[in-house]
């Protein structure tokens, strides 16, 4: 037998096809290229340095959280809450909101990229064009009752006509109802829900973001808990979920269930005995509260017998940072209803908030306005403040007070919807890119004050608010940082409330000298209770009727704005918000919309199908989610993110500045 | 020749089967636990099309409805530590997952990891999650990383390891003070630290006086899938029935898809 060339080559390639099967080259050359591909050399590293902790409060919306900051090499990079405090899951990101991809760098005219300096210039000139002509200059500030609010007025002092705007907080609605029924000033009431034994919130969501987080949620999170949560809506919100009970009413009934429980409470009840009361309040039939609800009128009955009985009972409405104020008619029924519950001054109920010492003022300061209630196309040059409250408004309720050729100015850190309608947007320093002033929270039935510290230099091309002031010809000696400091002298010298430090909030000390030390350390400033409120006196006045939104045969379903806190507005939501949204659908994502599987099914629609949301104002492109937890014929629409202002849009506002619903259309795209 | 010196031996650490019991009653669904994960294991927010399958969640908190009912809970689901024939251990071809005796805790070892997913079909909890993308930040934003924690790489597989960078720092702290064990609560996930109502209370499970084996011992505790039988070290409890009937009857209805990967 002897070995032919053929036979070389074939036992070489077995011996090769074989040996490519045992060696690891070919599995490690897989294995290294694999991992060669993943690796790569522009992959963030994570920073090394010195760790350090700082203690401040968060500044994004104003709840003012306490924060504890671990730092690397003076940058943040986690956070936490403060003993007995409560961050939202946004203010664990917040440290990031200073990269956001939104972020402005730069000055824009009509929303286009111009050099900081020319627009300051030119935005100078047009202020002080106003100024000669006796033209009406405005500020809108979402954030009032801070000093830097008190610099806007001092600038706007300077004006023949001006405005000093104000956007109210949710948390304000139906205190400022009652406000206005008791004779008091704004902001100077408060919720006393810590001696509440029934807490009943009328479309507020009391346990989502609701003022500050943390202190409802200790209330319903206590063990052995004595205060019952009732909740009307018409949504399956957290609110809903957590309640111990909670009322799923029709859409826009919410005034019809507030009428029908004053009025069982009067007959049945023999509630406001006392009180001169119009013979309507007891006139309005449940029956017809049960009818516009939809909810059986026993289940009302019980919640009245249970608000008559089971005392200190307060009801809170308000309204939502995303689903927008309640009408005013409403907010003045539930203000009615918490005098009848008797809520009004006493423990538990409505409470006088005491003002916090202020410095000594100059005379002639403009009064505060809210937006809805100045006048339409009132407003010629319009100055937005950066902070924002966290909620989300239509720009038309802005839009509607500007007269024809108005200017607009706005002051912001991010590109936003509001932002690329402004004549000019200067750029200002981000959340923790400069001090920020937390006042008290509102709600809150004490007076507080804390300062939120920078955690970051404030970069090159960004202006502070106080500058762009300064420029616009407000004294160069009326400075923010003198204002805050008389603040405090002005606390120091009332000798009231203590003072607690972040780190160890049980160590609190009575205020004396050096408060301003221990504020910019890291201490929170808290005043002392009432040893016992005030009643508050309140001529009670008939209830106009307030008719429901309807769906017509082209707009066949009802349709409400969902979202939370801080998920649009004029300020975006930090990067890492999309684990919530996106991500997980714990909130409601941009571009979605959430309806029953029956409402779904009827109109042809499938989870994750494409569909156009249209109400009367126009449509837009949305994805179905399914959700049995949605009521029937009603539709749930995100107003999240970039597209969250556009969305908004949708919904017509009444004239007392509401948005909440609107009938609507969904059909397959 | 001098007798070298003896160096003594250190007592042997205490054995640990860390875990935790997660209140559904005090859950509130808030989702601080997801961010404050996030931002401390220092995953990135992801592209646009990072949605619920693609999404790197190490824990997520799901709705859920009662059937036939507007009723809801918030369940949030993380990886289970699973304790006995942990199924992601048992089918990775790398070794890239492993239990680590001393503490209990399941260890996923992304350098190791080729990405074959194996352990993601074979997690019934559906608790793992894969790198579809690089890890990235807007500009600038890498500043804000935790220097305790190296970001992962496209193309592995990652889970909660109760964020173990933060029990190694608890160790030297601990063994910088010349103590071998840590002392209760020195030690807490970032999930567990978040919780704005303390819904999860995390300790050792092995300690049988700690506030976590009480809570697990008790009989509305429960584990997820128990029938499984592979040995969860996350408990949970509720009052709630139909709550409890959920996890019993292993067909957790999530009312959103919880397909991811």
């Amino acid at each position: 037998m002897s070995a032919t060339r053929r036979d070389l080559l074939l036992m070489t390639a077995a011996g090769a096809g074989v040996g490519m099967v045992f060696t690891p080259v070919p599995w490690k050359l897989l294995d290294d290229v694999s991992i060669w591909t993943q690796n790569w050399s522009w992959l963030p590293k994570h920073p090394r340095g010195e760790i350090t902790i700082t203690h401040t409060v968060c500044p994004l919306c104003p709840a003012g959280c306490g924060m504890k900051v671990r730092r690397v090499n003076e940058a943040p990079f986690a956070v936490s809450s403060t003993p007995g405090g409560a961050l939202c899951a946004r203010g664990f990101a917040g440290h990031q909101l200073p990269f956001h991809q939104s972020r402005l760098r730069t000055a824009l005219h009509r929303g286009k990229a111009a050099p900081l300096a020319e627009a300051l210039e030119d935005a100078a000139a047009a202020v002080e064009r106003a100024r000669r002509s006796g033209a009406v200059v405005a500020v809108l500030d979402q954030r009032p009752g801070r000093m830097v609010s008190v610099l806007y007025r001092q600038f706007l002092a300077g004006f023949p006509r001006a405005q000093y705007v104000t956007l109210p907080a949710p948390e304000e609605g139906t205190l400022r109802a009652v406000a206005e029924l008791t004779g008091r000033p704004p902001r100077s009431l408060g919720y006393d829900f810590e001696r509440s034994r029934t807490i009943f919130s009328v479309g507020a969501p009391l346990l989502d973001h609701w003022g500050a987080p943390g202190r409802l949620l200790r209330l319903w999170g206590a063990p052995e808990r004595k205060i019952r949560f009732w909740h009307a809506a018409s949504g399956n919100s957290r609110t809903a979920a957590l309640s111990d009970r909670w009322m799923a009413i029709r859409p826009d009934s919410e005034h019809a269930l507030v009428r029908g429980l004053i009025s069982i409470l009067i007959r049945e009840h023999g509630a406001g005995a006392g009180l001169a009361l119009p013979a309507s309040l007891s006139a309005f039939p449940p029956e017809e509260a049960a009818a516009r609800t939809g909810v059986p009128l026993a289940q009302i009955q019980e919640l009245a017998r249970e608000l008559a009985t089971a005392r200190p009972a307060v009801a809170v409405g308000g309204g939502d940072p995303v689903a927008g104020p309640l009408p005013a008619a409403t907010e003045q029924a539930l203000s009615v209803l918490n005098a009848l519950l008797g809520a009004l001054g006493t423990p538990g109920g409505i409470v006088e908030r005491r003002p916090v010492p202020q410095p000594t003022l100059p005379p002639g300061l403009p009064a505060e306005t809210t937006l809805a209630r100045a006048p339409a196309r009132s407003i010629d040059v319009l100055i937005v403040d950066s902070a924002s409250s966290g909620c989300a408004w239509p720009l038309e309720l802005i839009q509607d007070k500007l007269a024809p050729d108005a200017v607009t100015i706005h002051l912001s850190a991010f590109r936003t919807a509001w932002t690329a309608q402004a004549t000019w947007t200067l750029p200002v320093p981000a959340p923790f890119e400069a001090w920020e002033e937390i006042p008290e929270t509102p709600g809150s039935r004490l007076a507080s004050w804390s300062l939120a510290k920078p955690l970051f230099p404030m970069p090159e091309g960004a202006i502070s608010p106080e500058a762009v002031l300064h420029r616009f010809g407000l004294p160069e000696d009326q400075t923010l940082d003198a204002l805050l400091q008389a603040k405090a002298a002005a606390i120091e010298k009332a000798g009231r409330g203590v003072v607690r430090p972040l780190a160890e909030p049980d160590e609190s000390s009575p205020v004396g000298e050096g408060l301003w030390d221990q504020l910019t350390e890291g201490a929170v400033w808290v005043d002392d209770p009432e040893p016992a409120p005030r009643p508050l006196r309140a001529a009670i006045p008939d209830l106009p009727d307030l008719p429901q939104v309807a769906s017509t045969a082209q707009f066949p379903l009802l349709a409400t704005p969902a979202g939370s806190r801080g998920g649009a507005g004029s300020m975006p939501s930090p990067p890492l918000a999309s684990k919530l949204t996106r991500e997980s659908h714990l909130e409601p994502a941009a571009g979605e919309v959430r309806v029953h599987p029956r409402t779904a099914e009827s109109l042809g629609l499938k989870h994750r199908g494409r569909a156009v949301l249209a109400t009367p104002k126009g449509e837009t492109a949305v994805v179905v989610r399914t959700d049995p937890g949605m009521a029937d014929g009603f539709v749930e629409v995100a107003i999240e993110g970039d597209r969250g202002a556009e969305t908004l849009a949708l919904f017509p506002v009444s004239r007392d500045g509401a948005w909440r619903w609107s009938p609507a259309q969904l059909r397959r795209a | 020749m001098a007798a070298q010196a003896k160096i003594p031996t250190p007592p042997p650490q205490k054995q640990r089967r860390y875990g935790m019991v997660i209140d559904l009653d005090r859950c509130t669904g808030c989702g601080a636990c997801m961010t404050a994960c996030a931002v401390e294991n220092n995953v990135p927010s992801g592209p646009p099309e990072a949605d619920e399958r693609k999404g790197i969640n190490l824990m997520r908190v799901f709705t859920v409805r009662e059937r036939n009912s507007r009723r809801t809970a918030f369940i949030p689901i993380l990886c289970m530590q699973c304790g006995d024939r942990t199924p992601c251990e048992t089918v990775c071809p790398q070794q890239a997952v492993e239990v680590d005796p001393l503490t209990g805790i399941v260890e996923q070892m992304p350098q190791r990891c080729l990405g074959c997913r194996y352990c993601m079909a074979a997690c019934p909890y559906q608790a793992r999650t894969f790198n579809w993308w690089d890890p990235a930040w807007p500009a600038g934003m890498e500043t804000t990383l935790n220097p305790g924690v190296a970001p992962r790489m496209r193309g592995v597989v990652e889970k909660c390891d109760l964020c173990h960078s933060r029990l190694h720092a608890a160790e030297d702290r601990a063994a910088a003070e010349g103590r071998r064990d840590l002392n209760p609560g020195e030690y807490v996930p970032a999930c567990v630290e978040a919780c704005p109502t303390q819904a999860i209370v995390f300790g050792d499970l092995a300690d049988k006086a700690s506030e976590v084996s009480r809570l697990a011992a008790q009989p509305e505790s429960f584990r997820w899938l128990e029938r499984l039988g592979t040995g969860p070290k996350v408990y949970y409890r509720t009052r709630r029935r139909w709550v409890r009937d959920l996890a019993r009857q292993g067909g957790a209805a999530p009312n959103q898809e919880v397909t991811r990967g």
